[in-house]
């Protein structure tokens, strides 16, 4: 929704105009049962675009992408719409849109708040603190040492549950005394509730102090890679070739750019990766490329070949 | 066995053996005794070479000369030879009931290499059997 | 050029260098091994003094090499010469040894060429038994020498460890060879000449 109007606009690409003039009908037709006004703009512009799925996919388009399917016997399915199109697919369609809006305006408030409180926490090594959730549950900080402990019985399998939308509004964080019971808790690196943190964050984009075109360096490997997202490993080893902003890095890993985010966000907070200096993005590798006197012994077109011939012997699918 | 658990006698009878070789072939400006896995025994060097690096390279090249033997099959590999401008180098096992020392000699290289694989033979022969008598030793005291 | 394709397995002894390499090799790995003399450093009967040699067949019909290094400091001779050229090397930390962490450190300091361009990961086992140093412990001693490789945990007698290390490392190699290209500079690999 556009904050400052509460309309949401909407566009077409690569479809009919005849396609164009009967959706635009129909959204109008049904307008009054959306849950905000709804306004058609050029497709540049749109907040949702429908477009064919049998066209070049859109360029310049920033907007979130509908695709309409002609196949009167498809399901209902997410992201996209059937032709001819459905009263209720499209209302469906607008709600959903609306919905995440909303939580990406509200949601994502709280989410922010709490990434920066807890960032500036640790940033200051402060007091120890709780973050406490609804039910009592809760996490003791302890900021100095960059370590947590559990409040209730370990374990380490609720972590990725911590910051999910339904729990995030329950969150407190407040000062904690230490209890005589509860000083001598397992205390372990803060990481990987950082590491969480920053995953669950993706959904409202990047941290907050971090801007989309701001180059990353990796300053140390992000050896909880292996809890997610899916393509972290190669977008560890794509950064660590060298700073690069999030959507060059989701090209150079061959990955989404909604994963890269994840991926940036999580090792930021955990202090993986940091903002590169401007100077520093191609400086430091030639360092690297001076210090061995032999070229190599492989021929440098050869590489792509090797390689994959490399991991066919050893099964490794690339 | 650890080489820091050698007896000082012991070592002391294989020092003998090193500095009887240096001082007896003429061209000899070396002799190492080393444990076959790269610690140093006993040397004399009258060059500037380092004798703890020199035991473990002693040890390597014995290991690499005999598994090159074994590997293109002409049996047990009985020294190795390292012939330089300024000098050569001969490398071999101590014989002994268990293979745990080697023994290098460093010469000019005017130096007979008859000779030179002669001396160093025999001494190679001399420190395995007060190796040998040692080993026995132990054995029946333990 | 040779176009030799290796690949290199370093690190302290006992920690498991031959037997990655025998995990993977499609042969009988070629060993120098002596007699261990010194079980104060590491309990096993035999120790390797020269090197290992294992090999694969690629689908091009090339071999790629897998040499393992001895772990020794002492032998430390012998690790510019098998890294001459290299693809890579995997470095194979041992968790029980006294000070891992300053193992960590003698062979980054060796292989530093190759570790700036990107072409080593540290593969740490026995953590199950001994949790001390952490992974995050390893990453911060790296970020310390500013050096940024790849460290996980690794079982060297897994085959699917070893292939995962690997994995990773080509992942690496060509991520870094992919900025190479478009830094028009040399090829990241094979960056340890034989007098570096």
């Amino acid at each position: 929704m556009d904050p400052t109007k509460g309309v949401v606009t909407y566009g077409f690409h690569g479809m009919a105009d005849s396609e164009n003039v009967l959706l635009q009908s129909m959204i109008e037709r049904i307008s009054r049962r959306l849950p905000a006004p709804v306004a058609r703009v050029p497709a540049r512009d749109a907040q949702l675009v429908f477009f064919d799925d049998a066209a070049p996919r859109p360029d310049g388009i920033t907007g979130r992408l509908v695709r309409v399917v002609r196949d009167m016997d498809a399901q209902r399915f997410s992201g996209g719409l059937r032709m001819p199109p459905h009263v209720t697919d499209l209302l469906d369609i607008f709600a959903e849109f609306v919905e995440q809006e909303t939580y990406a305006e509200t949601g994502c408030g709280v989410m922010k708040s709490l990434v920066r409180s807890l960032h500036d926490l640790f940033q200051a090594g402060g007091a120890p603190h709780a973050l406490v959730d609804g039910d009592g549950a809760g996490l003791i900080l302890y900021p100095a040492d960059r370590q947590f402990s559990w409040s209730g019985p370990d374990d380490e399998r609720l972590l990725p549950e911590w910051f999910q939308s339904h729990r995030l509004r329950g969150l407190d964080l407040r000062p904690w005394a230490a209890s005589t019971n509860q000083q001598h808790r397992k205390r372990r690196g803060i990481e990987p509730v950082f590491w969480h943190m920053g995953l669950a964050h993706a959904r409202c984009g990047l941290l907050p102090w971090v801007g989309r075109d701001d180059a990353l360096k990796m300053r140390a490997w992000p050896y909880l890679a292996g809890q997610g997202p899916a393509g972290a490993i190669r977008l560890a080893t794509a950064l660590r070739a060298r700073p690069q902003n999030v959507a060059a890095l989701a090209d150079a890993a061959r990955v989404p750019e909604a994963e890269a985010v994840a991926f940036a966000n999580a090792a930021l907070l955990c202090g993986f990766v940091v903002p590169a200096i401007p100077t520093e993005t191609y400086a430091e590798r030639g360092e690297a490329n001076t210090r061995g006197a032999d070229p190599g012994p492989v021929d440098a077109t050869r590489w792509p070949r090797l390689l994959g011939a490399i991991r066919s012997a050893l099964g490794i699918s690339a | 066995m650890s080489v820091r658990t050698l007896p000082l006698e012991l070592i002391a009878d294989l020092d003998n053996e090193v500095r009887g070789l240096h001082a007896r072939v003429s061209g000899v400006i070396g002799c190492v005794l080393a444990t076959t896995d790269g610690r140093q025994v006993s040397a004399v060097v009258d060059n500037e070479a380092d004798p703890q690096r020199v035991s473990a390279m002693v040890g390597s090249i014995v290991a690499l000369g005999e598994t090159i033997g074994r590997e293109v099959m002409i049996g047990r590999t009985q020294f190795v030879a390292v012939s330089a401008v300024g000098g050569m180098i001969l490398l071999q096992r101590v014989p002994a009931q268990r293979d745990l020392l080697v023994v290098g000699t460093l010469a000019r290289h005017n130096t007979n290499l008859g000779i030179l694989l002669h001396e160093t033979g025999i001494t190679a022969v001399a420190a395995g059997k007060i190796l040998d008598e040692w080993l026995g030793r132990d054995r029946q005291s333990a | 050029m040779s176009g030799e394709l290796k690949l290199l397995f370093a690190g302290a002894m006992g920690a498991g260098k031959t037997t990655a390499i025998r995990a993977i090799s499609e042969i009988a790995p070629i060993t120098t091994e002596a007699t261990n003399g010194d079980f104060t450093e590491c309990d096993k009967e035999e120790t390797t003094v020269a090197m290992d040699y294992g090999e694969i067949t690629l689908p091009t019909g090339e071999k790629l090499r897998l040499y393992g290094t001895p772990g020794q400091a002492r032998f430390g001779f012998m690790w510019p010469i098998l890294a001459a050229g290299a693809l890579g090397v995997v470095i194979l930390i041992d968790n029980s040894r006294p000070d891992p962490l300053a193992d960590l450190e003698l062979y980054i300091d060796a292989f530093r060429a190759l570790a700036d361009a990107g072409a080593v990961i540290v593969g740490v086992g026995h953590m199950e038994s001994c949790p001390r140093p952490s992974l995050e412990a390893y990453a911060e001693r790296l970020a310390a020498l500013d050096v940024v490789v790849p460290v996980m945990p690794a079982d060297a007698r897994r085959h699917s460890d070893v292939v995962g290390m690997l994995e990773i490392l080509l992942q690496q190699i060509e991520a870094t060879w992919a900025y190479d290209e478009v830094m028009g500079g040399v090829s990241a690999c094979g960056l340890m000449g034989a007098n570096s």
